[in-house]
């Protein structure tokens, strides 16, 4: 913040690796990955929903393992890669997952969309073609208002069935 | 608009499955803007100062050690606010508290500092000196002779529609239809229940957010996640006194909605906030805030005396509806309203008379969730339907089917319905559902049953214009009020502007939701946008046609009637050869001879005739369109524990004509699972006007392992009012669910149970009362 003085107590230097790019941004102590990733480094992808590890709608990977950002903290992720949505597509190219949430109508608002993505990139890196049992499981930490699942669900099959998204996403 | 142009919609566009062609891409890259992801230079953090108590006079605010705080930039209280009143129909409310607090939430005061530490910083330094006052938390309470008052004098208020209000009754409406006395003398059977339903949260996961700024002249720009950004400035010009020119409203997208971004909520204090602190200021909710403030279902109790006859006519209903609507009136004159139409609409009741009664409580304010009173409405109906149909030994479906409207019938206030399509919709969901089909009863020790439910519903009206303009190269631009909730308007928009136009879907772009550049839309409330809006895009696109016909008969020396736009190209009917591009003639109107290509629509639904007669102090006794759907459902119910599982879930529902089917279905799976949270979890908890459960974790929304599979039917009955002969989906399936699912659970149990939620406990509660 550019003007007056502030309450923040007193932040350092982290250095992050955020789709697989690191940077130097300065962290507070008790500051959460989300707000690392929306405020200091203007990632706002990801989305803040109930900001108590709920509803899932701020879930990234961490060394490719679906994390709530809301309950991490920055400061312990030093050295760990970080990916969020905007590290999904690379050159342009959106993943088979991500196309197949745009062509199955499995977005509507779109709120859940980054953390729901997240969960199921996860989720196709173990299992090439896992069950709707195992989807359902998956993802069973993102909450939707909007779909019912159901083309969710559907958009992470046919996913599948193109085979796995990028293999370096996850480690 | 001259006729020879009529619309040239086929089977082409319209009707196709489209995926999220418009919303998708920025969606899935994490590119889409919502209220708290818009940037803007030294930007201020806004928060708010909330009543700790349901019901206590305002003794005074000191703010001055909050303004004396390092970091901040503004504090606002009441006495920086016009001294305005609003509110949907009674102007009740104002936009901070003056003088008095009426729920735990309402606003007291508002800060923007540098940063949301120093914000919440400077919240705990304002002194607030409250004088606790008796408060009222039930209607029942609250219709007592000797309640406190939450308005010492409601009646005084401006209301949009005369209403009969006294004490902490904010709205009591009466619908008569024949003699209901005479109808119960002609009854086999007669039965009469309570059933009640809790206040319910919205559920979308986006907290309100939203930003402000005001320019060298002072005129004003709001940024927020709203569905109805021209009801937004509406309310803005209202409550902060500017002119509507000086006001700008961008609808962002929105995290969801379901009627809960629609009424003013932090819009006017983020405004103040700016307007003092001369700086863009962000305000956003934590969920915990919204939980509070953000409104909620109406609460209820509907009784219900029913009648019928031993041929199965029903004969007589005679019923009270009471919404509890929290501190101010809201929308509880129109759910109440709503409510008595929908329990009488579905089915011919000669003789009905119902009362309504929307009553004021120390709770929060309640809004428009999804389908207001349909699903209170429709508990009461569809059980007791089911309940004379067991008593005089009749299949429910038989019933339904006996009693079912047809077109030309009308709602218990005197409007007609077109093209009804209720009966279309049983025989379509039984066929699916093979309703006659014995259950299978599972050899676990599970019970199994079927139920079934009907439901209707009316859209919204009010005013829709749209802009399209045929660029240079014949692609199109799209300008539109209507906002991108999720629900799939902006696909629409372009399904309908591509079809007119010959082009393809991809050539279609939409600019949606901004006051300043997109012609006036009242916004996505009540199933309208496909309607109302389409009828506008609709008129626009026909009406660039006829200026690019116009010139292309002009050039080729044909007559008008002779041309069509197909595949980007102008044709002459019959004459391959003589084909032209689109793009020759969009090129030569706008650089050369007779301007460039702006299509214009506008349009506003009819409301249908209606008889005052028939009601008194009723907010709602015509609407412009009804549509009907009918749900059937099996589950399997765990007598040790009361859990209740969906075996199967049919949806038949009539949408006039289905425009884009991945849309629809889409639609029909979040309502039907929106109303399965209700059925069985959803319900805010108070205890002394104190929210208990104000998190996603006490408050339990469906999960992807609670949610069943979902068979949708989509009927087509074609309204000759509206354009293609749409009708909207958006909330008609939302009323059915619970109905069927409690219908299913009694026939599977024996247990009838009257109030939600449906959970394993009250389950197995009413399943130990039959075992005895």
């Amino acid at each position: 913040m550019s003007q007056g003085t502030s309450l923040r107590p007193a932040r350092r230097l982290a250095r992050l690796t955020v789709n697989r790019e690191t940077q130097e941004v300065l962290v507070a102590p008790s500051e959460s990955l989300l707000e690392t990733l929306r405020d200091g480094l203007r990632l706002t992808g990801t989305k803040r929903g109930c900001d108590t590890g709920d509803c899932g709608a701020c879930t990234v990977l961490v060394d490719g393992a679906p994390v709530v950002s809301c309950l991490a903290l920055s400061l312990n992720l030093e050295g760990r890669s970080i990916t969020t949505v905007e590290g999904l597509a690379q050159n342009g190219r959106l993943t088979p997952l991500q196309q197949a949430f745009i062509d199955s109508g499995a977005v509507q608002c779109g709120f859940c969309t980054p953390g729901m993505l997240m969960s199921a990139t996860a989720l196709l890196a173990e299992e090439r073609s896992p069950s709707e049992a195992a989807i359902r499981d998956a993802i069973a930490g993102n909450l939707c208002r909007c779909t019912g699942y159901i083309k969710i669900v559907e958009a992470i099959q046919a996913a599948a069935h193109q085979g796995a998204p990028n293999a370096s996403l996850v480690s | 608009m001259e006729s020879a142009i009529e619309s040239s919609a086929q089977k082409g566009v319209i009707g196709s499955r489209v995926g999220r062609l418009t919303d998708g891409y920025e969606k899935v890259t994490g590119v889409a803007r919502y209220g708290a992801d818009i940037e803007h230079a030294n930007c201020l953090a806004g928060m708010v100062l909330r009543s700790e108590h349901p019901h206590a006079r305002l003794r005074s605010i000191d703010t001055r050690r909050a303004e004396a705080l390092p970091g901040v930039k503004a504090v606002i209280t009441a006495a920086d606010a016009p001294q305005v009143l609003h509110g949907f129909t009674v102007h009740d409310q104002t936009i901070i508290a003056r003088e008095r607090v009426r729920y735990v939430g309402e606003p007291v005061a508002a800060v923007a500092a540098v940063d949301k530490a120093t914000a919440s910083e400077a919240l705990r330094l304002i002194r607030v000196e409250y004088e606790p006052l008796p408060a009222v938390f039930t209607p029942h309470d609250a219709l007592r002779s000797d309640a406190p008052l939450l308005h010492p004098n409601f009646a005084a208020y401006e209301s949009k529609v005369p209403l009969n209000r006294y004490g902490n009754v904010c709205c009591h409406a009466k619908i008569t239809n024949g003699e209901v006395a005479r109808g119960f003398d002609r009854s086999a059977v007669i039965i009469e229940n309570t059933f009640k339903t809790p206040h319910v949260h919205f559920g979308y996961i986006e907290p309100h957010a939203v930003s402000a700024a005001v320019d060298g002249r002072g005129f004003l720009t709001v940024w927020t996640s709203t569905q109805a950004p021209f009801v937004a400035r509406a309310a803005l010009s209202h409550t902060l006194k500017l002119p509507m020119h000086q006001v700008r409203v961008i609808g962002t997208a929105i995290g969801g909605g379901f009627g809960g971004k629609v009424e003013l909520l932090d819009e006017p204090l983020a405004a103040l906030l700016a307007i003092k602190a001369r700086r863009a200021v962000r305000i956003e909710m934590s969920m915990l805030e919204d939980f509070h403030v953000a409104q909620a279902r109406h609460a209820s109790e509907i009784t219900l005396k029913a009648g019928i006859s031993s041929d199965g006519m029903l004969q007589a209903f005679e019923g009270t509806v009471i919404m509890d609507t929290g501190a101010y009136a809201g929308f509880g004159p129109h759910t109440t309203s709503q409510a008595m139409v929908l329990l009488g609409s579905p089915y011919r009741v000669p003789h009905l008379r119902f009362e309504g009664f929307a009553v004021l409580t120390n709770k929060l304010n309640c809004g428009a969730l999804r389908a207001p009173g349909g699903p209170q409405a429709a508990l009461a109906c569809e059980s007791t339907i089911d309940m004379l149909a067991e008593k005089i030994g009749m299949d429910p479906f038989e019933v339904r089917l006996k009693n079912a409207k047809r077109s030309g019938d009308t709602t218990p206030t005197g409007c007609e319905l077109r093209a009804v399509a209720l009966e279309q919709t049983l025989r379509a969901a039984a066929e699916r559902f093979d309703w006659r089909r014995a259950v299978q009863r599972p050899s676990n020790g599970k019970l199994r049953g079927k139920g079934m439910a009907c439901g209707i519903w009316g859209g919204s009206g009010y005013g829709a214009g749209a802009t399209v303009r045929v660029n240079e190269d014949g692609t199109a631009t799209v300008f539109t009020g209507a906002v991108e909730t999720g629900a799939g308007s902006t696909i629409v928009a372009t399904q309908i502007v591509a079809e007119e136009l010959g082009l393809g879907v991809e050539d279609v772009h939409v600019v949606c939701g901004d006051t300043e550049s997109t012609p006036f839309d009242m916004g996505a409330i009540g199933s309208r946008t496909t309607v109302s809006t389409g009828q506008a895009l609709r008129q626009a696109a026909v009406d660039a046609k006829r200026k690019i016909l116009q010139e292309a008969a002009e050039q080729l020396e044909t007559r008008l009637d002779d041309l069509e736009l197909r595949g980007r190209q102008v044709l002459v009917k019959g004459v391959p050869s003589r084909a032209v591009p689109l793009r020759e003639i969009t090129t030569t109107l706008t650089m050369k001879h007779g301007g460039p290509v702006m299509g214009l629509g506008a349009c506003v639904m009819e409301l249908p005739g209606f008889d005052a007669a028939t009601y008194e102090s009723h907010t709602l006794p015509s609407k412009p369109w009804f549509t009907f759907g009918t749900q059937m459902v099996e589950v399997e119910v765990d007598p040790a524990s009361g859990d209740v599982e969906i075996i199967r879930f049919v949806a038949a529902h009539d949408v006039g004509r289905a425009i884009n089917p991945v849309g629809i279905e889409g639609q029909i799976h979040g309502a039907v699972t929106l109303a399965l949270g209700q059925a069985f979890s959803e319900q805010l908890v108070f205890q002394q006007g104190r929210l208990m459960n104000p998190n996603f974790l006490d408050y339990r929304m469906p999960t992807a392992l609670e949610t069943p599979h979902i068979e949708t039917i989509i009927i087509e009955a074609a309204d000759e009012e509206s354009a293609y002969g749409v009708k909207g989906v958006g909330e008609p399936p939302v009323p059915p669910v619970i109905p069927a699912i409690a219908n299913a659970i009694y026939n599977a149990t024996g247990a009838r149970i009257l109030e939600l939620p449906l959970s394993p406990e009250r389950v197995w509660l009413a399943l130990q009362k039959v075992a005895r």
